[in-house]
């Protein structure tokens, strides 16, 4: 049996989430969901104070004053809060849309986009043998039928475009069943690393 | 036929528990993302700068334990010099202090000579951006408040080009960030150690070439865990998988076959 404080209020907390589903919404559930929320909202506050002072205040007052237009721009999002003055907020989330959209667009299409493309054709014509060559045909397919799906032109009510759209559908939905899966594998897995960490905790494993 | 809910949860935890009472040995097969992981590790010279970056909160350490704590193993067994920094998630810092630093230490490492923890760095996107030209730009001291020129392991390190391989402990977007900022314009080489929806979502990113090797989810974790010969939570933890999994498959198919017959009834 562990007998540390931190593995018992651990154990305690585990408890209280689990008893939801095991019993109904109890007022243990609410009490760990809301200490997990504010332990959260807590170290959100710590290091935000930390990045503020290390990257913003101590610089400022080393004299390097060009930071006071960045801080400025941080408290005018504060007027987000104010309904007269609102409008000032606007300023700081433009720079803030800006900034990532412009590191974004460059680095998107390169490494979202044109590197898929490549290592799609690539793979199509690297391909050992037969198998490889029909695995990657059907990557190929997929690509070209999930993207004509969101075509929504009136000439893709044709028989055979409509067919292609279908198929385009049917990839979808393949893929979406992939990825609920692999959620179900990470939350199974989670609940198996907490069935262990209880086992332990109480001593019997 | 309805099942309580409060039943099929309580059987499905009681029955996950079984394999840790008693433990089943599974076979277990190594795949090709863990390998070539491992192997892009392994291609890498003892004494290389890697940039750790740790994009895991709390909510998933259940699954990334055991995967951080091998990960842990290696790098340290390995004589890296280790940057670990956070930018995508702030509890980063926090599980670098409770799973990382006790293994570096329990394997002689030293703070500033052969790790250093730059902590949290806000910005995401733009913190990666901003570290892979210049990482004083955005940090100018350690998470322990002391002034980065002033340790000696980063006298030679501050870009991209300084560093010769990133391994992400993923949970949410980190990987994207490094592929975008780090592995496409310095082709700096990535391994990442993800959650399982993660690995999903990044698998293409992987048969792309982007990333060199992706170690998803506990069965991942597991396969690192024997190639580096330390089987730890991971290997534990796959035989409770396989009976959860068995048991969640078993319910799919009785709720498919009660669905089909009220079907039937329902057309007669």
């Amino acid at each position: 049996m562990a007998f540390e404080i931190g593995t018992l209020v651990a154990l305690a907390m585990t408890l209280c989430v689990y008893s939801y589903v095991l019993y109904k919404d109890t007022p243990l559930f609410d009490f760990a969901v809301n200490t997990f929320l504010g332990l959260s909202v807590g170290n959100v506050a710590v290091i935000a104070t930390k990045s503020i002072q290390g990257n913003v205040l101590s610089k400022i007052s080393a004299g390097d004053y060009i930071y006071i237009i960045p801080t400025i721009l941080g408290l005018l999002v504060f007027f987000r809060l104010s309904d007269k003055y609102k409008n000032l907020s606007r300023l700081s989330i433009a720079v803030m849309f800006g900034t990532g959209t412009g590191l974004g667009l460059a680095r998107t299409w390169h490494s979202g986009v044109s590197r898929h493309l490549e290592g799609t054709i690539a793979g199509v014509l690297a391909s050992k043998d037969a198998f490889s060559l029909f695995n990657n045909l059907i990557v190929v397919i997929g690509i070209i039928t999930t993207m004509l799906y969101f075509t929504f032109t009136e000439y893709y009510n044709k028989p055979l475009p409509s067919f292609v759209k279908r198929v385009g559908r049917i990839f979808i939905m393949i893929s979406f069943g992939a990825q609920f899966g692999a959620v179900i594998l990470s939350r199974m897995a989670a609940l198996s690393g907490r069935i262990l960490f209880i086992v332990r905790a109480l001593g019997i494993g | 036929m309805v099942l309580n809910r409060r039943i099929i949860y309580g059987s499905v935890i009681l029955l996950m528990a079984i394999p840790y009472l008693f433990p089943i040995v599974l076979p277990l097969t190594i795949s090709d993302p863990t390998l070539d992981s491992y192997n892009t590790m392994e291609d890498i010279d003892d004494g290389a700068v890697v940039l750790l970056t740790v994009e895991t909160d709390a909510s998933r350490l259940a699954e990334m334990e055991s995967g951080i704590i091998a990960m842990a193993r290696y790098v340290a067994s390995r004589n890296f010099k280790l940057v670990i920094v956070s930018s995508v998630t702030d509890q980063g810092p926090l599980v670098t202090q409770e799973y990382i630093e006790p293994v570096l230490e329990e394997y002689g490492l030293e703070y500033g000579v052969d790790y250093v923890h730059l902590g949290f760095v806000p910005g995401k996107g733009v913190a990666y951006a901003a570290m892979a030209e210049d990482i004083r730009s955005v940090v100018q001291k350690d998470f322990r408040g002391t002034e980065l020129d002033s340790i000696p392991m980063m006298e030679n390190i501050n870009r991209a080009e300084d560093i010769d391989l990133l391994i992400t402990i993923d949970s949410s977007s980190g990987m994207m960030y490094s592929i975008s900022y780090f592995g496409t314009p310095y082709g700096t080489p990535i391994v990442a150690s993800a959650v399982a929806s993660c690995f999903i979502l990044r698998y293409a990113d992987y048969k792309a070439g982007m990333i060199q090797g992706i170690i998803g989810g506990l069965t991942g974790f597991a396969e690192f865990e024997k190639l580096i010969n330390r089987p730890g939570m991971g290997t534990a933890g796959l035989s409770s998988l396989t009976v959860g999994h068995l048991i969640v498959l078993g319910l799919i198919i009785l709720g498919n076959v009660e669905y089909l017959r009220d079907r039937s009834k329902g057309d007669a």
